[in-house]
Protein backbone atom coordinates (compact mmCIF):
# COMPACT_ATOMS: atom_id res chain seq x y z
CA UNK A 1 0.00 0.00 0.00
CA UNK A 2 1.36 3.45 -0.95
CA UNK A 3 1.32 5.74 1.79
CA UNK A 4 1.80 9.73 1.73
CA UNK A 5 2.20 12.05 4.81
CA UNK A 6 2.10 15.51 3.76
CA UNK A 7 4.60 16.71 1.67
CA UNK A 8 7.36 14.79 3.92
CA UNK A 9 7.11 11.42 4.00
CA UNK A 10 5.93 8.56 1.47
CA UNK A 11 6.76 5.24 0.65
CA UNK A 12 5.18 1.64 0.43
CA UNK A 13 4.18 -0.50 3.54
CA UNK A 14 3.02 -4.11 3.34
CA UNK A 15 -0.25 -4.86 5.27
CA UNK A 16 -2.11 -8.23 5.85
CA UNK A 17 -5.99 -8.17 6.36
CA UNK A 18 -6.51 -9.98 9.53
CA UNK A 19 -11.14 -10.38 9.53
CA UNK A 20 -12.27 -6.94 8.61
CA UNK A 21 -8.91 -5.03 9.85
CA UNK A 22 -5.69 -4.31 8.13
CA UNK A 23 -2.49 -4.35 9.71
CA UNK A 24 1.18 -4.20 9.23
CA UNK A 25 2.77 -7.06 9.87
CA UNK A 26 5.44 -5.68 12.52
CA UNK A 27 7.11 -2.33 11.31
CA UNK A 28 7.29 -1.08 8.30
CA UNK A 29 9.83 2.17 7.25
CA UNK A 30 8.70 4.94 4.58
CA UNK A 31 11.18 7.18 3.50
CA UNK A 32 10.96 10.93 5.22
CA UNK A 33 12.06 13.58 2.70
CA UNK A 34 11.56 16.41 4.55
CA UNK A 35 14.12 19.16 3.12
CA UNK A 36 14.90 20.25 6.29
CA UNK A 37 16.63 16.55 6.92
CA UNK A 38 18.52 17.50 3.30
CA UNK A 39 22.07 17.60 5.60
CA UNK A 40 21.67 14.51 6.74
CA UNK A 41 21.23 12.66 3.02
CA UNK A 42 23.86 14.73 1.83
CA UNK A 43 26.09 12.77 4.48
CA UNK A 44 24.40 9.52 3.64
CA UNK A 45 22.19 9.40 6.55
CA UNK A 46 18.87 8.57 5.53
CA UNK A 47 15.89 9.17 8.14
CA UNK A 48 12.90 7.08 7.49
CA UNK A 49 9.31 7.15 9.34
CA UNK A 50 8.44 3.81 11.57
CA UNK A 51 5.06 2.91 10.52
CA UNK A 52 3.12 0.33 12.60
CA UNK A 53 -0.89 -0.19 12.26
CA UNK A 54 -2.31 -2.53 14.83
CA UNK A 55 -5.34 -3.47 16.07
CA UNK A 56 -6.12 0.29 16.93
CA UNK A 57 -6.32 0.64 13.22
CA UNK A 58 -4.55 4.16 13.79
CA UNK A 59 -1.18 4.85 12.18
CA UNK A 60 1.31 5.27 14.46
CA UNK A 61 5.38 5.55 14.14
CA UNK A 62 8.30 7.96 14.93
CA UNK A 63 11.14 8.59 12.85
CA UNK A 64 14.27 6.26 13.09
CA UNK A 65 17.01 4.81 10.73
CA UNK A 66 15.38 2.13 10.40
CA UNK A 67 16.11 -0.27 13.84
CA UNK A 68 16.18 2.07 16.06
CA UNK A 69 14.97 5.49 16.61
CA UNK A 70 18.06 6.82 19.18
CA UNK A 71 20.51 5.49 15.86
CA UNK A 72 18.82 8.96 14.39
CA UNK A 73 19.81 11.05 17.41
CA UNK A 74 23.20 9.45 17.31
CA UNK A 75 23.73 10.47 13.87
CA UNK A 76 22.52 13.89 14.41
CA UNK A 77 25.12 13.72 16.95
CA UNK A 78 28.24 11.93 14.88
CA UNK A 79 27.27 14.45 11.64
CA UNK A 80 27.04 17.91 13.89
CA UNK A 81 29.31 19.42 11.30
CA UNK A 82 27.44 18.38 8.18
CA UNK A 83 24.10 19.93 10.19
CA UNK A 84 26.21 23.11 10.61
CA UNK A 85 25.37 23.01 14.48
CA UNK A 86 28.40 25.08 15.96
CA UNK A 87 28.64 25.73 19.71
CA UNK A 88 26.17 23.30 20.64
CA UNK A 89 26.92 21.18 23.44
CA UNK A 90 26.13 17.43 22.26
CA UNK A 91 26.60 16.07 25.37
CA UNK A 92 23.69 17.66 26.80
CA UNK A 93 21.23 16.98 23.98
CA UNK A 94 17.86 16.24 24.73
CA UNK A 95 16.23 13.21 23.69
CA UNK A 96 13.65 14.14 20.68
CA UNK A 97 9.96 14.27 20.83
CA UNK A 98 9.48 11.85 18.43
CA UNK A 99 5.80 10.47 17.47
CA UNK A 100 3.47 10.32 14.44
CA UNK A 101 0.13 11.14 15.74
CA UNK A 102 -2.84 11.63 12.99
CA UNK A 103 -0.68 11.11 10.07
CA UNK A 104 1.63 14.10 11.43
CA UNK A 105 5.00 13.40 12.15
CA UNK A 106 6.24 15.57 15.54
CA UNK A 107 10.45 15.11 15.44
CA UNK A 108 11.41 18.05 17.61
CA UNK A 109 14.56 18.15 19.89
CA UNK A 110 13.45 20.15 22.53
CA UNK A 111 15.49 23.25 23.92
CA UNK A 112 18.84 21.98 23.20
CA UNK A 113 22.00 24.45 25.06
CA UNK A 114 23.99 26.08 23.38
CA UNK A 115 27.26 28.91 23.71
CA UNK A 116 28.94 30.93 21.47
CA UNK A 117 32.21 31.58 23.97
CA UNK A 118 30.90 34.23 26.32
CA UNK A 119 29.37 36.32 23.61
CA UNK A 120 25.63 34.16 23.74
CA UNK A 121 24.26 31.58 25.58
CA UNK A 122 20.23 29.71 25.67
CA UNK A 123 18.75 27.12 23.96
CA UNK A 124 17.30 26.19 20.71
CA UNK A 125 14.30 23.89 19.85
CA UNK A 126 14.70 22.42 16.34
CA UNK A 127 12.66 19.84 14.43
CA UNK A 128 9.84 19.06 11.79
CA UNK A 129 6.02 19.05 12.37
CA UNK A 130 4.16 17.55 9.94
CA UNK A 131 5.70 19.41 7.04
CA UNK A 132 6.57 22.94 8.88
CA UNK A 133 9.86 23.09 10.40
CA UNK A 134 10.34 23.97 14.17
CA UNK A 135 12.68 26.48 14.90
CA UNK A 136 12.10 28.51 18.49
CA UNK A 137 15.14 29.90 20.62
CA UNK A 138 15.85 32.50 23.51
CA UNK A 139 19.14 33.87 24.16
CA UNK A 140 21.48 36.10 26.54
CA UNK A 141 24.18 37.84 24.45
CA UNK A 142 26.33 39.77 26.37
CA UNK A 143 28.51 42.81 24.98
CA UNK A 144 30.87 44.84 26.78
CA UNK A 145 29.60 43.99 30.12
CA UNK A 146 25.87 44.36 28.91
CA UNK A 147 22.86 42.00 28.97
CA UNK A 148 20.48 41.47 26.01
CA UNK A 149 17.51 38.92 25.41
CA UNK A 150 17.30 37.83 22.17
CA UNK A 151 14.49 35.24 20.80
CA UNK A 152 13.99 34.08 17.39
CA UNK A 153 11.40 31.45 15.83
CA UNK A 154 10.26 31.00 12.53
CA UNK A 155 7.91 32.46 10.55
CA UNK A 156 5.04 29.78 10.97
CA UNK A 157 2.75 32.26 8.87
CA UNK A 158 4.83 30.66 5.88
CA UNK A 159 3.01 33.11 2.86
CA UNK A 160 -0.03 32.38 4.50
CA UNK A 161 -2.51 34.98 4.77
CA UNK A 162 -5.30 35.24 7.87
CA UNK A 163 -8.32 35.60 7.53
CA UNK A 164 -9.10 36.91 11.49
CA UNK A 165 -7.25 38.60 13.34
CA UNK A 166 -7.42 39.44 16.70
CA UNK A 167 -5.83 42.29 18.94
CA UNK A 168 -5.25 41.94 22.27
CA UNK A 169 -4.03 44.31 25.05
CA UNK A 170 -3.25 44.42 28.97
CA UNK A 171 -4.38 47.07 30.87
CA UNK A 172 -2.54 49.13 33.30
CA UNK A 173 -4.35 47.83 36.48
CA UNK A 174 -4.65 44.73 35.28
CA UNK A 175 -7.38 43.78 33.20
CA UNK A 176 -7.14 42.77 29.68
CA UNK A 177 -9.20 43.60 26.30
CA UNK A 178 -9.71 41.60 23.36
CA UNK A 179 -10.98 42.29 19.93
CA UNK A 180 -10.82 40.00 16.94
CA UNK A 181 -11.84 41.10 13.16
CA UNK A 182 -12.88 38.61 10.70
CA UNK A 183 -11.51 39.86 7.26
CA UNK A 184 -13.35 39.79 4.26
CA UNK A 185 -10.14 39.11 2.15
CA UNK A 186 -7.43 36.97 4.05
CA UNK A 187 -4.38 39.60 3.78
CA UNK A 188 -1.17 40.13 5.20
CA UNK A 189 -0.79 43.71 4.08
CA UNK A 190 0.32 45.75 7.02
CA UNK A 191 -1.84 49.15 5.37
CA UNK A 192 -5.13 46.57 4.97
CA UNK A 193 -4.66 45.25 8.41
CA UNK A 194 -3.65 48.48 10.03
CA UNK A 195 -7.10 49.57 8.57
CA UNK A 196 -8.96 46.79 9.99
CA UNK A 197 -7.65 47.09 13.05
CA UNK A 198 -6.87 51.06 13.83
CA UNK A 199 -10.79 51.56 15.17
CA UNK A 200 -10.68 48.77 17.12
CA UNK A 201 -7.50 50.21 19.19
CA UNK A 202 -9.52 53.38 19.85
CA UNK A 203 -12.27 50.73 21.38
CA UNK A 204 -9.49 50.45 23.89
CA UNK A 205 -11.03 51.51 27.61
CA UNK A 206 -7.33 52.49 29.16
CA UNK A 207 -4.04 52.81 28.65
CA UNK A 208 -2.15 49.19 27.77
CA UNK A 209 1.17 48.09 28.92
CA UNK A 210 1.22 45.56 25.99
CA UNK A 211 -0.09 44.85 22.69
CA UNK A 212 -0.57 41.56 21.21
CA UNK A 213 -1.62 40.38 17.81
CA UNK A 214 -2.80 37.08 16.81
CA UNK A 215 -3.26 35.81 13.22
CA UNK A 216 -5.77 33.35 13.09
CA UNK A 217 -7.35 31.08 10.34
CA UNK A 218 -4.23 30.91 7.83
CA UNK A 219 -5.20 30.38 4.45
CA UNK A 220 -2.93 28.52 2.07
CA UNK A 221 -0.47 29.95 0.35
CA UNK A 222 -2.07 29.31 -3.23
CA UNK A 223 -1.04 33.25 -4.34
CA UNK A 224 -3.42 35.45 -6.12
CA UNK A 225 -3.95 34.64 -9.35
CA UNK A 226 -4.38 37.19 -11.89
CA UNK A 227 -6.97 37.69 -14.56
CA UNK A 228 -6.16 36.96 -18.11
CA UNK A 229 -8.97 39.04 -19.81
CA UNK A 230 -10.93 41.61 -17.60
CA UNK A 231 -14.04 40.73 -16.88
CA UNK A 232 -16.89 42.73 -19.67
CA UNK A 233 -18.04 45.72 -18.04
CA UNK A 234 -16.42 45.69 -14.85
CA UNK A 235 -14.54 48.95 -16.09
CA UNK A 236 -17.92 50.69 -16.15
CA UNK A 237 -19.53 49.02 -13.08
CA UNK A 238 -16.34 50.34 -11.37
CA UNK A 239 -16.86 53.54 -12.01
CA UNK A 240 -20.59 53.60 -11.65
CA UNK A 241 -19.80 52.53 -7.71
CA UNK A 242 -17.70 55.50 -7.33
CA UNK A 243 -20.33 57.80 -9.09
CA UNK A 244 -22.81 55.95 -6.54
CA UNK A 245 -20.34 56.28 -3.79
CA UNK A 246 -20.18 60.32 -4.38
CA UNK A 247 -23.45 60.93 -4.91
CA UNK A 248 -23.77 59.30 -1.36
CA UNK A 249 -21.48 60.81 0.23
CA UNK A 250 -23.00 64.48 -1.11
CA UNK A 251 -26.69 64.23 -0.63
CA UNK A 252 -26.58 61.17 1.97
CA UNK A 253 -26.51 57.56 2.55
CA UNK A 254 -30.07 57.03 1.35
CA UNK A 255 -30.01 59.09 -2.31
CA UNK A 256 -29.13 56.30 -3.96
CA UNK A 257 -32.59 53.93 -4.32
CA UNK A 258 -33.79 51.22 -5.74
CA UNK A 259 -37.37 50.74 -6.94
CA UNK A 260 -39.00 47.17 -5.20
CA UNK A 261 -42.39 46.29 -6.45
CA UNK A 262 -44.43 45.44 -3.33
CA UNK A 263 -47.84 45.09 -5.27
CA UNK A 264 -47.72 45.18 -8.69
CA UNK A 265 -51.59 43.88 -9.21
CA UNK A 266 -53.01 46.77 -7.23
CA UNK A 267 -55.50 49.18 -8.61
CA UNK A 268 -53.96 52.01 -6.36
CA UNK A 269 -50.86 53.02 -8.07
CA UNK A 270 -49.10 54.33 -4.73
CA UNK A 271 -49.44 50.96 -3.94
CA UNK A 272 -47.53 49.35 -6.20
CA UNK A 273 -43.89 49.63 -5.62
CA UNK A 274 -41.28 51.73 -2.84
CA UNK A 275 -38.32 53.38 -3.06
CA UNK A 276 -35.74 51.29 -1.22
CA UNK A 277 -32.15 53.14 -0.31
CA UNK A 278 -29.27 50.65 -1.83
CA UNK A 279 -26.87 49.39 -0.10
CA UNK A 280 -24.20 48.15 -2.45
CA UNK B 1 -31.91 56.21 -9.43
CA UNK B 2 -31.53 59.29 -7.44
CA UNK B 3 -33.62 60.55 -5.14
CA UNK B 4 -33.99 64.60 -4.45
CA UNK B 5 -32.02 65.73 -2.02
CA UNK B 6 -35.12 66.94 0.51
CA UNK B 7 -35.48 63.18 1.22
CA UNK B 8 -31.86 63.97 3.43
CA UNK B 9 -33.81 63.56 6.47
CA UNK B 10 -35.57 60.41 5.80
CA UNK B 11 -33.08 58.24 7.52
CA UNK B 12 -33.09 54.98 4.77
CA UNK B 13 -36.65 54.78 4.91
CA UNK B 14 -38.80 52.71 2.31
CA UNK B 15 -41.02 55.77 0.02
CA UNK B 16 -43.98 54.99 -1.77
CA UNK B 17 -43.41 55.79 -5.93
CA UNK B 18 -45.70 57.82 -7.87
CA UNK B 19 -47.83 59.52 -5.07
CA UNK B 20 -50.67 61.50 -6.36
CA UNK B 21 -50.41 65.59 -6.63
CA UNK B 22 -53.08 68.06 -6.36
CA UNK B 23 -53.62 69.76 -9.27
CA UNK B 24 -56.44 72.71 -10.15
CA UNK B 25 -58.74 70.97 -12.40
CA UNK B 26 -61.79 72.78 -14.13
CA UNK B 27 -64.72 70.48 -14.35
CA UNK B 28 -67.52 70.13 -16.47
CA UNK B 29 -70.59 67.72 -15.24
CA UNK B 30 -68.01 65.87 -13.62
CA UNK B 31 -65.36 65.57 -16.29
CA UNK B 32 -62.23 67.38 -16.90
CA UNK B 33 -62.66 70.51 -19.33
CA UNK B 34 -59.23 72.08 -18.04
CA UNK B 35 -56.13 70.78 -16.01
CA UNK B 36 -53.64 73.60 -14.70
CA UNK B 37 -55.37 76.23 -16.73
CA UNK B 38 -54.62 73.74 -19.83
CA UNK B 39 -58.06 72.71 -22.10
CA UNK B 40 -58.81 68.95 -22.42
CA UNK B 41 -58.22 68.50 -26.12
CA UNK B 42 -59.82 64.42 -25.50
CA UNK B 43 -61.03 61.87 -23.08
CA UNK B 44 -59.31 58.87 -24.04
CA UNK B 45 -60.04 56.88 -21.12
CA UNK B 46 -62.18 56.74 -17.65
CA UNK B 47 -62.78 54.27 -14.99
CA UNK B 48 -63.38 53.89 -11.14
CA UNK B 49 -60.78 52.59 -8.78
CA UNK B 50 -63.48 51.76 -5.80
CA UNK B 51 -61.25 49.79 -2.69
CA UNK B 52 -60.27 49.38 0.53
CA UNK B 53 -63.94 49.88 1.44
CA UNK B 54 -63.93 47.70 4.54
CA UNK B 55 -61.20 50.00 6.04
CA UNK B 56 -61.10 53.08 7.49
CA UNK B 57 -59.75 54.82 4.66
CA UNK B 58 -61.83 53.37 1.72
CA UNK B 59 -60.39 55.08 -1.93
CA UNK B 60 -63.40 55.89 -3.87
CA UNK B 61 -61.27 57.26 -7.13
CA UNK B 62 -62.52 58.47 -10.57
CA UNK B 63 -60.21 58.13 -13.19
CA UNK B 64 -59.30 60.01 -16.70
CA UNK B 65 -56.73 59.68 -18.86
CA UNK B 66 -56.29 62.92 -20.92
CA UNK B 67 -54.60 64.11 -24.20
CA UNK B 68 -54.41 67.85 -23.06
CA UNK B 69 -54.38 70.64 -25.61
CA UNK B 70 -50.42 71.09 -25.91
CA UNK B 71 -50.17 67.11 -26.59
CA UNK B 72 -49.55 66.14 -23.04
CA UNK B 73 -50.93 62.74 -22.07
CA UNK B 74 -51.93 63.11 -18.58
CA UNK B 75 -54.16 61.02 -15.89
CA UNK B 76 -56.08 62.81 -13.07
CA UNK B 77 -58.64 61.74 -10.68
CA UNK B 78 -61.29 63.01 -8.62
CA UNK B 79 -60.97 61.09 -5.00
CA UNK B 80 -64.58 61.09 -4.17
CA UNK B 81 -63.20 60.54 -0.37
CA UNK B 82 -61.52 64.00 0.32
CA UNK B 83 -63.40 65.62 -2.37
CA UNK B 84 -60.13 67.13 -4.64
CA UNK B 85 -58.51 66.31 -7.69
CA UNK B 86 -55.12 64.55 -8.23
CA UNK B 87 -52.54 64.11 -10.53
CA UNK B 88 -50.99 60.54 -10.86
CA UNK B 89 -49.34 58.21 -13.33
CA UNK B 90 -51.83 55.56 -13.72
Amino acid sequence: MHVHLGGYARGEILIARDGKAYKTKGSQFIRLVHPALEPLRAVGVEPKLKVVIDDSKIIKGEASLGEDSDTLLEAIKEHQQALGWAGIDLGRLPKPENKLVDGRLRFVLPKIPFSIGKLLGGTIAFGIDGDTVVFEGQATIVVAGQKGEVQVARDERGGRMPRRVTVSARLVGGGSWRRAVTLREPTAERARLRQALAPKLSELPAPAVELRLELGELTESVGTQAELVRPRGSRLRGRLREGLRQVRAAVGIDAVCTVVEVAPWSRIPETRAILVPRDD
Amino acid sequence: MVAHSRDQGDSRAARRLNEPRPVDVEALEGAPAAVGGVVVSSLREEWRVADRWWTDEPVRRRYFDLVLETGENVAVFYDEERERWFKQKA
